[in-house]
């Protein structure tokens, strides 16, 4: 069903996050005795975004945040809840979200929470704060997608699951937002595609199976509804960002819902970083962000398995224009690149038997 | 307030004694000071240690040495300054004696640091740091060494291989002390190749790791001039302290605790930095000697390194310092060392032998510090 | 030894997350970590600030034999950043090439892991700085 606040919702700031780490396909899979290229053909992936041996969700939600706040200009005070949405917490059992308020002095005063729901815990953040702003409830909500992902060394899985984070303060519609978040569309099935059982430190997957009956059904189906409803195709939109677990999937979902290449690549940050989980989409939106103009209308449609998509209308506003050079951007954070080691990889996620950790 | 003596010095070798306990080192220390003041009834006790809690699972402490050195149920008080314990526990007893309220006072230091692996030892010496402030970032008392060295080769154009001639001194006056725990020289060149702890810090620019236990016994002067040919008064002491966080301070390199310590002993002693004839300064780290020796007003600042290099500091020198071979070579058995420091000041004053210089000097200068300036202690000693 | 003192480094956070400090109403004069009389006029009359973010490396130093919990990180970098008013904190140097640090340069505070009390204890936040960029 399609989602429409009553009061039209905006993004007031938007910023994002990418560690500085990058460790590329083939130092993995020198390792582990693979073929790089086959990787690098099958995922569309070349490197990894990794965080850094100090660096977790929490603290990479938290730069995200400083930079949306950058942008927001506004009293961090009056931020009336915070959403972290993530499969990657750094505490199984104390929230992430009460860290992040902390640290931008948002506390005491908010609503904070933690969302899980594999790679779309950050969208389902948006959509949260949409309630709550639209209804009144709150001034100004606090979206964040981010993830540290784990695959188990040797998976292939280690050679996508990245790091990064992005965040969205939203507000009622005002000429103080970059773009009106129009209508959102859920699609969720109980379809176990990818899971990690309680303490448990890697997660498992089915393979093919996350493909057609996982990924491909949950993202048409959302994309496609939420078109209907609104009576859009996709040549109405400038922009389409689609979760990218690798580089494949978003490129042939684009295809299969008549969307170009050049509507999808500049959201599709998968082939420099690989998969950042819960801030995949996140990110990818608040890339093309960074260089939207004003009436640009983006589809965004994130994938979580297990298994449901979030579709997003998103019309772009005047204020982007004096906002956009407020804070880093996605590009900065992808210039700014160290390539590291698997050796260091593997020693930063304190996977040396023995380590101290 | 009365003129206060040191009537009977005892040292034992700096060393990693893993056959002793930290009762029998002390002990050991005590008995020769005893004996070298003709046993007198001692009345109280101030004992320096820094960390018995954390290297020997021990408070209470200064009971428990003192009931194992046969001093039976006198008053005794540990002083815990840090690194400078031994000499803030100097000055207590000598404001017993000088107050008038005991008579026969021991004063001792005691570090028994071998209990524990290195890495222990490093997070037990981190303790000495502002730990909300410092220590929680990761710093090491050698880290902190090393951005106070950084800065100062940076303002006043001092190369590291200038800075380890203090390393290289010490080590070459230790080979004559047979309480020092590295009796043998080194070249610069091995201590900046040393291996690197925090850059530009390396190993051979710290003082050791070691155990050991140094004895003072102090009496009023008139008591002591009964008693020994030869005492040493306490001519003058004083003490500062310092923020306890190094970014606290307006200049990182203003160790200003030890000037003010000095100063205050200086005035005591009725002399000026120029009388000082030998001194004993707490090089921890070679860098924190060479600020010692300026703010003491022994050198010019940012030239301790050049004076150091033409030789002023040497045993052969115009102001010989470190004899004992300094922290570096001597040892820096922590609460102990500024026990030991003013111990062998006495000696060097009395014409012992085993701290013979050329011409038998009146006047000396030992000086405690803890941390990067947190806490200072001088001394002066004068042969009367 | 256990290191879990939760409330110690609790009672922290507003330093340690945003760099809070205090400045003398009388004087003017600013502390970190905050202070409740003034070392300066005596003054007891403080507010609250914030610390600005960024600053210069006035020293630092690579830390290449690390306290235990900090084994994980070596080679790191501890220096004293200047701030932009002037008041000096340490920190560590994060995200750095540490043969390239050099006193002078600009750097700006993040937030990152400060201590990681093993696997079962708390994970304490605080901020770090890097070379901007």
């Amino acid at each position: 069903m399609i989602m429409k606040p009553n009061h039209k919702v905006g993004i007031v700031g938007w910023g994002g996050y990418i560690p500085k780490y990058r460790l590329p396909v083939e130092n993995i899979s020198r390792i582990w005795g693979k073929d790089a290229e086959r990787y690098k053909e099958g995922l569309m992936i070349n490197e990894k975004a990794v965080a850094g041996p100090d660096e977790d969700t929490a603290t990479i939600a938290i730069e995200a945040a400083q930079n949306a706040l950058k942008r927001a200009q506004i009293d961090p005070k009056e931020i009336g809840a915070v959403f972290v949405g993530s499969e990657s917490k750094p505490y199984a059992v104390k929230p992430t979200g009460t860290i992040v308020a902390e640290a931008i002095g948002a506390t005491p005063n908010i609503l904070a929470a933690d969302l899980e729901f594999a790679c779309k815990a950050g969208t389902e953040g948006l959509q949260c704060c949409m309630g709550l702003v639209s209804s009144g409830m709150i001034k100004y909500g606090l979206a964040i997608g981010a993830d540290v992902a784990q695959g188990a060394p040797g998976d292939d899985l280690e050679f996508s699951a990245a790091s990064g984070g992005a965040a969205f303060i939203l507000s009622r519609d005002s000429e103080n937002c970059v773009a009106a978040i129009e209508a959102s569309y859920s699609y969720v099935t109980d379809t176990p595609d990818f899971w990690r059982r309680a303490e448990r430190p890697f997660p498992q997957h089915g393979e093919a199976f996350t493909g057609k009956p996982a990924y491909f059904h949950h993202i048409e189906s959302a994309a496609r509804n939420l078109m209907a409803e609104l009576d859009k195709k996709p040549s109405d939109f400038k922009y389409a960002v689609f979760h990218q677990p690798n580089g494949k999937f978003p490129i042939r979902v684009a295809k299969t819902l008549g969307f170009s290449t050049a509507q999808i690549a500049p959201g599709l940050l998968v082939p420099n970083i690989g998969n950042t989980y819960s801030a995949a989409v996140p990110l990818g939106l608040s890339a093309i962000l960074d260089i939207a103009s004003p009436g640009d209308e983006i589809l965004v449609v994130s994938y979580g398995s297990g298994a449901g998509s979030d579709a997003f209308y998103i019309v772009v506003k005047d204020a982007i224009e004096e906002k956009r050079d407020l804070c880093l951007k996605i590009k900065d954070y992808l210039t700014r690149r160290q390539q590291i080691g698997y050796k260091c990889y593997i020693k930063w996620r304190r996977h040396i038997i023995g380590q101290p950790k | 307030m009365r003129d206060v003596a040191i009537i009977g010095v005892g040292l034992t070798k700096v060393d990693m004694h893993f056959d002793k306990s930290i009762r029998e080192l002390f002990k050991e220390a005590v008995s020769k000071a005893l004996d070298d003041a003709f046993n007198p009834d001692i009345e109280s006790a101030y004992i320096g240690n820094m960390a018995a809690d954390e290297f020997n699972n021990q408070k209470n402490i200064s009971s428990l040495l003192i009931d194992f050195s046969g001093l039976n149920n006198i008053p005794s008080t540990r002083i815990e300054t840090g690194e400078s314990s031994g000499g803030s526990a100097l000055i207590a007893g000598f404001n017993d004696v000088a107050s008038g309220l005991h008579d026969f006072v021991l004063v001792g230091g005691v570090e028994k640091m071998s209990e524990v692996v290195s890495s222990e030892a490093e997070s037990i010496m981190s303790l000495g740091m502002f730990h909300e402030y410092e220590t929680i970032h990761g710093l090491s008392p050698e880290g902190a060494a090393a951005l106070v060295m950084r800065l100062y080769m940076h303002r006043y154009n001092v190369k590291e291989e200038d800075i380890a001639l203090l390393a290289q001194l010490d080590h070459k006056n230790a080979v004559n002390n047979p309480y020092a725990q590295l009796r043998f020289e080194v070249t610069v060149e091995s201590i900046i190749k040393a291996r690197p702890l925090a850059d530009p810090i390396t190993l051979m620019h710290c003082a050791p790791l070691g155990d050991g236990a140094a004895a003072l016994i102090l009496c009023p002067m008139d008591k002591a001039k009964k008693i020994t040919d030869n005492p040493i008064q306490i001519a003058g002491v004083g003490q500062a302290s310092d923020t306890l966080g190094l970014t606290q301070r307006d200049d990182l390199l203003d160790f200003k605790a030890i000037r003010l310590a000095a100063d205050k002993a200086y005035k005591m002693a009725g002399i000026e930095a120029k009388d000082i004839q030998v001194a004993e300064i707490f090089d921890s780290y070679t860098i924190y000697g060479l600020i010692a020796l300026e703010e003491l007003g022994l050198a010019n600042r940012g030239e301790a390194a050049a004076m150091l290099k033409n030789g002023y500091f040497s045993k052969d020198g115009v102001k010989p310092v470190n004899i004992s071979g300094g922290l570096k070579a001597r040892g820096h058995p922590i609460g102990a060392t500024g026990v030991y420091q003013s111990a062998e000041i006495a000696l060097m004053l009395r014409g012992d032998a085993q701290f013979k210089l050329d011409s038998t000097p009146e006047i000396g200068l030992a000086q405690t510090l803890s941390g990067a300036g947190v806490n200072s202690t001088v001394q002066i000693l004068r042969r009367v | 030894m256990s290191d879990l003192r939760v409330p110690k480094l609790w009672r922290e956070i507003p330093q340690h997350y945003r760099l809070e400090a205090s400045k003398c109403l009388t004087c003017g004069r600013i502390y970190f970590p905050p202070k409740t009389v003034c070392n300066n006029c005596k003054s007891k009359n403080f507010e609250k600030t914030l610390l600005p973010r960024k600053g210069v490396i006035e020293t630092f130093t690579i830390i290449r034999q690390a306290p235990s919990k900090y084994e994980l990180y070596v080679p790191y970098a501890v220096a004293v950043v200047k701030l932009e008013n002037g008041v000096k904190v340490l920190s560590q140097i994060t995200d750095c090439e540490p043969d390239k640090l050099q006193i002078g340069m600009p750097v700006e505070a993040v937030i990152r892991r400060l201590y990681d009390d093993g696997e079962n204890g708390v994970i304490h936040y605080g901020f770090k700085f890097r070379p901007v960029f």
